[in-house]
């Protein structure tokens, strides 16, 4: 551990603690430790081809594309969804997220002539629509798990989590029936 | 066991409590306030209050956002039958199955948490009283022998708990749900108040009402108040509901009498045949393989209902040759789950404008309305069910199968809340039969060389004729409420599923037909108490955990007026 990173440790720790003790929660010191230690953003080697990576990252763009929100681009779905495929996906899942992503590129280039993520958005809208509406079990389970892992990642994310959707960790107590606006300005509550 | 275990001061105790889970916490907190030297062993890792790693993480602090960890989830395939060992962030309050085997001769769902806090860390906190209905079924019907108690002798008890735990409530005045002594009610959402409007208008034999849970609405001994956050079982920081943890083993520090050894995994009880009591317990040391002795004018068996069974049934001696208390040969036997995974859901469209605020960690409940009284009797089956449930508003999730909603849309449509729905389960009593029951493998043996157990347990004929209505019921209430496009299920639930395993080491008035008398005391073995589900006569239908809190406090009570008198 190199001494920014010992430093940026205790950092996190003291700010956990602090966190904590402000709201009122009791941790042990081992709690804090975990808490400290958790780092999501772990570097490992890319699950997916570069061909079926570079559709899902236009899949991507295409169901979540930049708005007035973020993108899911902007919140790192396409590698999110390679990382969850490949080490918590059950090996059918898997099999279908890759099958959905193949099935894609290669209806792109026998339509079009040009791979997925070059083929531009009416073509991929078009294609994507076609699949949703097939009534085609291989097209549609493919495309209901692209979206699945893509969603997650999506909502799941710190970014939407906290700026997107209403973020409330500690409530501090519950009531019933408010009024959208006025308790989240219509969004969802993201815990 | 060839080693034989130390016998001197620092082995010697007034009481032993075995287990620390809602059973154990409770005998720990009474026998050490009424000033006995108390040792409680627990077969896990220690679990102080606060030790709880995952409490505040959010979901990005998670590599799999929703998912277990899949190296965990490899050695938790029987615990991962449960969706409780599936919520990332509580898989570590589930056992590793690889190192703890059982047998089934039918499937049968077997849901540990072997650490200290036991399973109160995890549990649904759903808290409800038995009535006389559920003390006089088995005389009433004949399924099972009475109950040696009456709602009477249990109802004080039940007070006391529930002044310490802190349950919160509405005082409904329904004779087959007592009320208790609770803190403030949760709020039902606009939908949930909607639908007990309708149901009030079209029943008069049943109701919708706010849950009863072991969360604190307002701040309570020291606890709390909960913070709504809805990750219970994560175990709570801020001390937001009942736990052993955070509740009751606290409370036994503070009297000074309390020793917890945590890895000691008991291996049976020890019995002088002269003076007809135990002296004490043999432990196996977890980590270590080390047996030694514990001893103690009292042992409290808490271990869960199949741990204290498997632990009678392996304490075998000349006197009990089939084990602690089986001169009945109940021991093991008549062992019951509720049995649920059955109800239906529907939307509504109307209150698109409200929302709520806060995670509700509880839910709305439809008492039993069945076999109740006369007008509500049945002839196709015996005994009841209630449903437990919820309205919500659906989460960005329902975007995955919108198949052909993209982009701007999409994401609009799913960063606001969804349809507001509601749905209900039911919750089914089981009948006890006595060839429902658990045994020991003496062949199939654990990592310290102990026994194992085999299940050989199946709901039966009056159990899947009551589903039939626990569905249909569910389906009608749900239409009559006027709520939409009402699905139902029947998810076909095997026993232990509910994780309200009980019985197998049964109350009863004759010790010929019983392996524990009206005080939980061991037929036989006087100073020996069973207070967890295992000493269940029959169960109901609503959730155990209240009822096994108030029997251990009875008989703390009772075993320290005996102790007194010289009678134990």
């Amino acid at each position: 551990m190199s001494p920014e990173e010992k430093k940026s440790g205790m950092h996190r720790r003291e700010a956990i603690r602090r966190a904590a003790l402000s709201v009122g929660a009791v941790l042990s010191f081992s709690t804090i430790e975990a808490l400290a230690k958790a780092d999501p953003a772990k570097g490992s080697k890319r699950y997916l081809s570069e061909d079926q990576y570079a559709t899902l990252a236009a899949f991507v763009d295409v169901l979540l594309p930049r708005t007035d929100t973020p993108g899911g681009a902007d919140v790192g779905v396409p590698g999110f969804v390679d990382m969850f495929a490949g080490r918590y996906a059950t090996e059918g899942e898997a099999r279908t997220l890759k099958r959905g992503l193949d099935g894609l590129d290669e209806a792109s280039v026998k339509l079009y002539n040009k791979h997925f993520q070059t083929v531009g958005e009416d073509a991929q809208l078009a294609l994507l629509k076609e699949w949703a509406t097939s009534g085609d079990k291989t097209k549609t389970s493919g495309l209901e798990k692209l979206r699945e892992f893509a969603l997650l990642g999506y909502f799941s994310s710190e970014e939407v989590s906290t700026k997107v959707l209403k973020y409330l960790p500690v409530p501090g107590h519950f009531e019933g029936c408010v009024d959208l606006d006025e308790a989240t300005g219509g969004v969802a509550w993201s815990v | 066991m060839n080693i034989r275990g130390k016998v001197d001061k620092q082995h010697t105790f007034d009481a032993i409590v075995i287990g620390s889970g809602i059973s154990g916490g409770w005998a720990a907190k009474e026998l050490s306030e009424k000033g006995l030297k108390t040792l409680v062993l627990e077969r896990g890792r220690d679990v102080k209050h606060g030790d709880y790693p995952t409490a505040m993480q959010d979901s990005w602090d998670i590599e799999g956002r929703t998912r277990v960890d899949p190296e965990k989830a490899a050695r938790q395939p029987v615990q991962r039958r449960t969706n409780a060992a599936k919520r990332v962030g509580t898989e570590d309050w589930f056992v590793d199955d690889i190192d703890n085997p059982y047998s089934e001769t039918k499937q049968f769902d077997w849901m540990r948490g072997y650490h200290v806090g036991g399973r109160s860390i995890t549990w649904g906190r759903q808290s409800y009283r038995f009535s006389d209905l559920d003390f006089e079924a088995n005389a009433k019907d004949g399924f099972g022998v009475d109950w040696p108690i009456r709602y009477k002798d249990i109802a004080p008890w039940y007070d006391y708990v529930e002044r310490f735990a802190g349950i919160t409530g509405r005082k409904d005045g329904l004779p087959q749900l007592p009320d208790g002594d609770f803190l403030p009610p949760m709020d039902m959402n606009c939908l949930e108040e909607h639908v007990t409007e309708r149901m009030d208008q079209v029943y008069s034999d049943r109701k919708m009402i706010i849950g009863r849970a072991a969360n604190l609405t307002v701040a309570h001994k020291g606890r709390g108040p909960c913070m709504s956050r809805n990750r219970c079982s994560r175990g709570c920081p801020f001390g937001g509901y009942f736990s052993s943890n955070a509740s009751t083993l606290p409370a036994a520090y503070s009297s000074g009498n309390l020793t917890l050894r945590p890895h000691s995994i008991v291996n049976q009880i020890l019995y002088d045949k002269d003076a007809a009591k135990a002296t004490g317990v043999r432990i196996i040391d977890a980590e270590t393989n080390e047996v030694m002795d514990f001893h103690a004018k009292i042992v409290f068996s808490c271990a869960s209902t199949v741990g204290s069974t498997f632990i009678l049934m392996n304490s075998k001696s000349d006197r009990f040759p089939n084990g602690m208390g089986n001169d009945s040969d109940a021991l093991g036997r008549y062992m019951m789950d509720h049995h649920f995974q059955v109800g239906a859901s529907g939307r509504s469209e109307g209150f698109s404008d409200r929302y709520y605020k806060g995670g509700r960690p509880n839910g709305i409940y439809i008492p039993r309305f069945r076999n109740v009284d006369k007008a509500s009797e049945r002839k196709d089956y015996v005994r009841g069910f209630g449903y437990q449930g919820r309205g919500s508003r659906s989460d960005w999730s329902r975007g995955v199968k919108e198949l052909s909603l993209f982009g701007a849309d999409l994401k609009a449509d799913l960063i606001a809340p969804g349809e507001w729905r509601l749905g209900i389960g039911a919750w089914g009593e089981c009948l006890p039969y006595a060839d429902n029951r658990v045994t020991l493998n003496e062949s199939k043996r654990d990592r310290w060389n102990q026994p194992t157990v085999t299940f050989d347990v199946e709901f039966k004929e009056n159990e899947k004729i009551m589903r039939k209505d626990m569905r249909a019921s569910a389906v009608e209430m749900l239409e009559a409420s006027g709520l939409k496009d009402i699905g139902s299920f029947d998810g076909n639930s095997a026993p232990g599923l509910c994780i309200h395993e009980m019985g197998t080491a049964r109350m009863g008035k004759d010790p010929r037909t019983s392996v524990l008398n009206k005080w939980n005391q061991v037929h036989g073995a006087s100073n020996v108490f069973v207070t967890d589900g295992a000493c269940m006569t029959s169960n109901g239908c609503v959730n155990p955990s209240l009822t096994y809190m108030a029997l251990t406090a009875r008989a703390c009570d009772h075993a320290v007026s005996e102790l007194k008198k010289g009678n134990i």
